[in-house]
């Protein structure tokens, strides 16, 4: 590959410089037809799933499958946004994605930076609730959970699918926030501390807004993972009263007198909320992702 | 009179302290006290009731009631054939997930371990399937997986590496294939960002110095990158492993648990005993019992990759 033997002249370092500006390029070319093939693979399902969506329920059917040059059905998006209860999932989803983020962050920051900027047996503690919280399987807590809220009458409520949610993604929060406040240096407390502030203001004066990028990373992280919970809304929610997106689309795709063209319009709208944040907010959510 | 004066000023302060309570807890305390309470109330709370479920039966005499029977539940579920096939199933879907996804997002991350440019666009194209609830990206698969007219089959028909259309949900192997390609699908976005983000982190004169060496890209890649890529690599895999031992709505969606119960996982199956059956004390036991095989797998994880190494690993 290399031509060593012809420039015998040539100093260590140039030809190392060499082979290795080859190897970039060669690794380059390779990393552009990775990521072509990636995003084919990744896009397809989503591309199809659209074109389905566009299709009447004759051609949806047709085999062999109709790539392109038939007849786009945007009112398929319309039929099953107004003959569905899909705009009910979706406000039913944002409302409580959103509570559920922002009482996460409520108790989840004061815990992840008392456990980061402290030391104490019953912090150390917490950190294992957490910890046991993240492993313990959903369909587990669940059981118990369940018969707990029948008994207080707490099926099909926003409130007990709020309250499910958060507890089981808040350690998240506390995780992520926790990995922010650690890069922290505690000397800005410190010097906070003698210009007069009470340790309560030099936490949320000072320390919460120099970690924002963390708490931003959480926030994100936390509403995309209650956004697209099923189990425990499949569990606690009977009606569309407190049901969400992935739970509607699940039910309309059972049923199999569902035609496949509005079930896509149905997955493409209940897509488009995790589209639009993830092209906002991607360097929190890769941030969060890394540190979770 | 100075001196009572002290001891009033003294009692005032403890009646304080003990009215409020609180503000004998320091500042840290009260920080973690929300949070810890709220945790302790609705996972502890529930996982005692759980542990109560597991140990006791109902007993139908005039009301229901329970008493109590020990591990009669336990064991119940381990004698029962179905619980180990359900195991066995949860067992090779994990496997299935971990064996294809871990290799491949590892490839996609070394590939683009460059610099590539636009890095902002392609890594936010590259979420994306992640970010898409899993029931819907399962709904996308499963419409293409139709055996009748799936474009999966045509594409394998034309593509000459089948012969005539495969009847995708009717046999376990090929039932199987379809959950697990679908949650690989999900999976590789964030096991490659995560490992992406780990091999950025390792130093380029670290590639240097091994190239001086006379290391080649094999031995590069295996004392260099591996090493260093250790702790990346073991929580891609241990937060895989934990989806997929505890995965239900992929699989549910997908094949529903069939053909039979050939794709029956044991979330799936607890689910059926809790709400179909009404078996909620059986329920309880396979829950606890698939606690217990989900820190048994991710021991085996993190200690299999910490094994001859220094690195911490979280």
């Amino acid at each position: 590959m290399s031509n060593n033997t012809q420039n015998k002249d040539l100093s260590l370092w140039e030809r190392i410089n060499q082979d290795q500006a080859l190897m970039n390029r060669l690794h380059r070319v390779v990393a552009v037809g990775v990521l072509i093939l990636v995003l084919l693979w990744l896009f397809f399902p989503i591309f199809w799933a659209l074109e389905t969506a566009l299709k009447t329920r004759a051609v949806t059917v047709q085999s062999p499958p109709v790539f392109w040059g038939f007849d786009v059905q945007w009112q398929n998006f319309i039929q099953v946004w107004t003959e569905t209860a899909l705009p009910t999932y979706i406000f039913n989803g944002l409302l409580i994605a959103t509570v559920t983020t922002i009482l996460s962050l409520l108790i989840g920051v004061p815990h992840a930076y008392a456990i980061s900027m402290y030391q104490s047996r019953i912090g150390d503690a917490s950190l294992l609730l957490v910890t046991v919280t993240r492993i313990i399987p959903p369909i587990t807590i669940l059981v118990p959970i369940y018969f707990i809220f029948s008994s207080l009458g707490l099926i099909n409520t926003k409130i007990a699918i709020i309250i499910a949610q958060t507890a089981f993604l808040e350690p998240f929060a506390v995780w992520i926030v926790k990995g922010s406040f650690d890069g922290k240096s505690s000397s800005l407390i410190d010097s906070a501390r003698t210009d007069g502030c009470t340790k309560f203001q030099a936490f949320y004066k000072i320390m919460v807004p120099v970690s924002l990028p963390g708490i931003m990373s959480a926030a994100t992280i936390t509403w995309l993972l209650s956004w697209t919970t099923f189990l425990s809304v499949f569990l606690l929610a009977t009606g569309p009263k407190a049901q969400t997106v992935p739970v509607g689309v699940f039910a309309l795709a059972q049923d199999t007198f569902t035609p496949w063209n509005l079930i896509s319009a149905a997955a493409i709208i209940g897509a488009i909320p995790s589209l639009v944040l993830v092209s906002v907010f991607q360097k929190y959510i890769i941030r969060g992702l890394v540190e979770q | 009179m100075s001196v009572n004066l002290a001891n009033w000023k003294d009692s005032l302060q403890s009646i304080r302290t003990r009215v409020s309570g609180l503000s004998s807890l320091s500042f840290d305390k009260l920080l973690l006290l929300p949070s810890v309470v709220f945790i302790t109330l609705i996972i502890g709370g529930p996982a005692l009731f759980l542990i109560y479920l597991t140990l006791t039966q109902d007993v139908f005499s005039l009301f229901l009631d329970t008493r109590f029977v020990g591990f009669q539940n336990i064991a119940a579920v381990l004698t029962t054939g179905d619980f180990w096939l359900f195991t066995g199933n949860t067992l090779l879907y994990t496997a299935g997930v971990l064996g294809i996804g871990i290799p491949v997002q590892l490839g996609i991350a070394l590939a683009l371990n460059t610099d590539l440019p636009y890095r902002r666009v392609w890594q936010t194209l590259l979420l994306i399937p992640w970010t898409i609830p899993f029931v819907i990206s399962t709904v996308m698969w499963k419409l293409m997986f139709v055996p009748e007219f799936g474009v999966i089959n045509y594409l394998l028909i034309e593509s000459g590496l089948i012969e005539q259309q495969i009847q995708w949900f009717s046999g376990t192997w090929t039932a199987y294939f379809t959950a697990i390609i679908t949650t690989v699908w999900i999976m590789t976005p964030l096991g490659t960002t995560i490992l992406l983000a780990g091999l950025d982190s390792i130093p380029d004169d670290l590639y240097e110095a091994a190239y001086l060496d006379g290391a080649g890209i094999w031995n590069q890649f295996r004392h260099v990158t591996l090493p260093l890529l250790r702790p990346a690599l073991t929580a891609v895999l241990v937060i895989q492993a934990m989806l997929a031992l505890r995965g239900f709505e992929i699989i549910y969606t997908m094949t529903g648990g069939g053909p039979g119960t050939a794709t029956t996982v044991i979330a799936i199956d607890i689910y059926q005993e809790m709400i179909q059956n009404g078996n909620s004390h059986y329920a309880a036991a396979e829950g606890l019992i698939l606690v217990v095989m989900i820190l048994i797998v991710l021991g085996i994880i993190v200690k299999g990759l910490s094994s001859d190494t220094d690195l911490e690993v979280e």
